[in-house]
């Protein structure tokens, strides 16, 4: 996919869950730059996940829109999908009895990368992301830790423009969170951005261009 | 690379993925193949002890209800184990990157029935071989060559049914026991392991409302050279019909279930 530097916007994006009286997301607005790393703090159960979730298109909220670039999450669905990664925040996500090689190949396929593009962008997140070595170990057989890298190189594999990362460091060690950190100043140098949500400070190489919270459904400067 | 070569590698993948899953467990094959074997053993024997006027003999009852056995497998593959699939991946979290790749959520709902078909086709082809080796099950060659493609279009024709069961699980979650009376219903009435002519008059007609009735008799007539109920042609022209009525439906229900889910936020929950 040819480098493009566009912005990832969120706007007015409101959720509420049913049965509640609170929304969990309020008129929610957000501009991620070209170039942009981005932290959204907040409490637990303070709509982080959730604002992720829409974001990469895996929810719907009740209003708003969320673009990248000329592109809507709804009506461009794919080429949006093209250039976003998306991390959950959870260690699930992974076939048990599957490789490390085996996940990066079917996500490639899934991301519709071309077959010539394929091979080198696998082999290329498993060196950035420390996982060579266990490149053919199946997933069951890994730590947690590992498995969360793999789980990175899912997010990272397709050249995504902008990566939107929910607690990213779980279970990574210092090694893990330096290459991570390194992967998201790559998307950052090609004009990318990147959405990094985390309750708490965390430890990081990586500066953040802005660091927002969300209290009370609404996105706030930190 | 077109589009339509990248879905077809997406799609491939998640075929592959199946099988390479399949493959780790390796007594997995020999296992899969026991229970029909096992099934058509035993009504082997239970044929011994069967005359039905309409089938001719017991040698004709066991060609019978052999067939029956391998379209109910290829209904099962279809209508339980791919959305038993579905189950799983939302269980494991795994459904999540599927929703949120390129590919889609549809076509991945819809490449997660591929395997499970093709597993079937692969185990009713072994049942068919044992049943006419050990049992010397008549074959009508070559006939049932034409078989495969009969097959394949009794799939397409249970795959609405399969396409519904994987739209109640994104929205309700659990659906399966549902795809299992469906299944349990569907046998019954379309003379799976008896003639329907067997059933009460007033109930007969469910057999006229549902897929599996003539792709029974049309895989039957193809495969052991029984005589059909109706002319072949008007067999694959019933499934033809099915498939283009249930499948656009079973599609938009699909979808409809996606916006659904996607709206409440449950897309991914369990």
């Amino acid at each position: 996919m040819a480098a493009e530097t566009v912005s990832l916007s969120l706007l007015g994006v409101s959720k509420r869950w049913p049965g509640s009286d609170q929304p969990v997301l309020d008129d929610v607005n957000l501009v991620l730059e070209p170039g942009a790393v981005v932290r959204i703090g907040g409490a637990n159960g303070a709509g982080k996940t959730t604002l992720l979730r829409i974001a990469a298109g895996l929810i719907r909220p009740e209003a708003g829109r969320v673009r990248l670039g000329a592109l809507d999450v709804e009506t461009d669905r794919t080429a949006f999908q093209r250039r976003v990664g998306f991390l959950s925040a959870s260690s699930s996500g992974l076939y048990a009895r599957l490789t490390v090689r085996d996940h990066l190949r079917l996500w490639s396929r899934l991301a519709l990368m071309s077959r010539s593009d394929r091979a080198a962008a696998c082999e290329r997140v498993l060196a950035a992301l420390g996982l060579r070595q266990l490149a053919d170990r199946r997933v069951d057989r890994l730590s947690m830790g590992q498995r969360q890298r793999a789980r990175l190189a899912g997010a990272f594999l397709h050249d995504p423009r902008v990566v939107m990362l929910d607690e990213p460091t779980t279970s990574l060690d210092e090694e893990g969170a330096g290459l991570l950190a390194a992967e998201v100043e790559r998307v950052r140098r090609a004009g990318g951005g990147a959405l990094w949500c985390a309750p708490g400070e965390i430890e990081t190489s990586l500066s953040f261009d802005q660091r927002l919270v969300l209290r009370e459904g609404r996105l706030l400067a930190a | 690379m077109t589009a339509l070569r990248a879905h077809g590698a997406a799609a491939a993948a998640l075929v592959e993925r199946d099988l390479r899953v399949f493959l780790s467990y390796r007594l997995r094959p020999f296992s899969l193949l026991f229970a029909p074997f096992m099934t058509v053993t035993l009504f082997y024997y239970i044929s011994r002890l069967v005359k039905i006027q309409a089938l001719g003999s017991s040698d004709g009852y066991f060609a019978y209800v052999v067939v029956g056995i391998v379209a109910l497998d290829v209904l099962t593959s279809t209508v339980g184990v791919a959305p038993l699939t579905l189950r799983q991946e939302l269980v494991a979290g795994t459904f999540e990157p599927l929703v949120l790749s390129p590919f889609g959520a549809v076509r991945s709902v819809t490449a997660i029935m591929a395997f499970p078909v093709l597993q079937a086709f692969v185990v009713s082809g072994a049942t068919l071989v044992f049943a006419a080796l050990v049992f010397g099950m008549p074959v009508a060659w070559p006939d049932v060559l034409l078989g495969v493609p009969a097959a394949v279009l009794g799939a397409l024709s249970f795959a609405p049914f399969g396409v519904l069961t994987m739209a109640c699980i994104l929205v309700v979650k659990q659906a399966l026991a549902g795809a299992s009376i469906l299944i349990a219903t569907m046998s019954i009435f379309a003379g799976v392991y008896f003639p329907v002519r067997l059933l009460p008059d007033w109930i007969e007609w469910l057999s006229e409302v549902q897929p599996l009735t003539p792709a029974l008799d049309l895989l039957r007539h193809l495969i052991t050279g029984a005589p059909s109920a109706d002319p072949a042609l008007l067999d694959a022209a019933k499934l033809v019909g099915w498939t283009a009525v249930l499948l656009p439906a079973s599609f938009a229900t699909l979808i409809a279930a996606i916006g659904y889910s996607r709206r409440r936020g449950t897309i991914t929950e369990y």
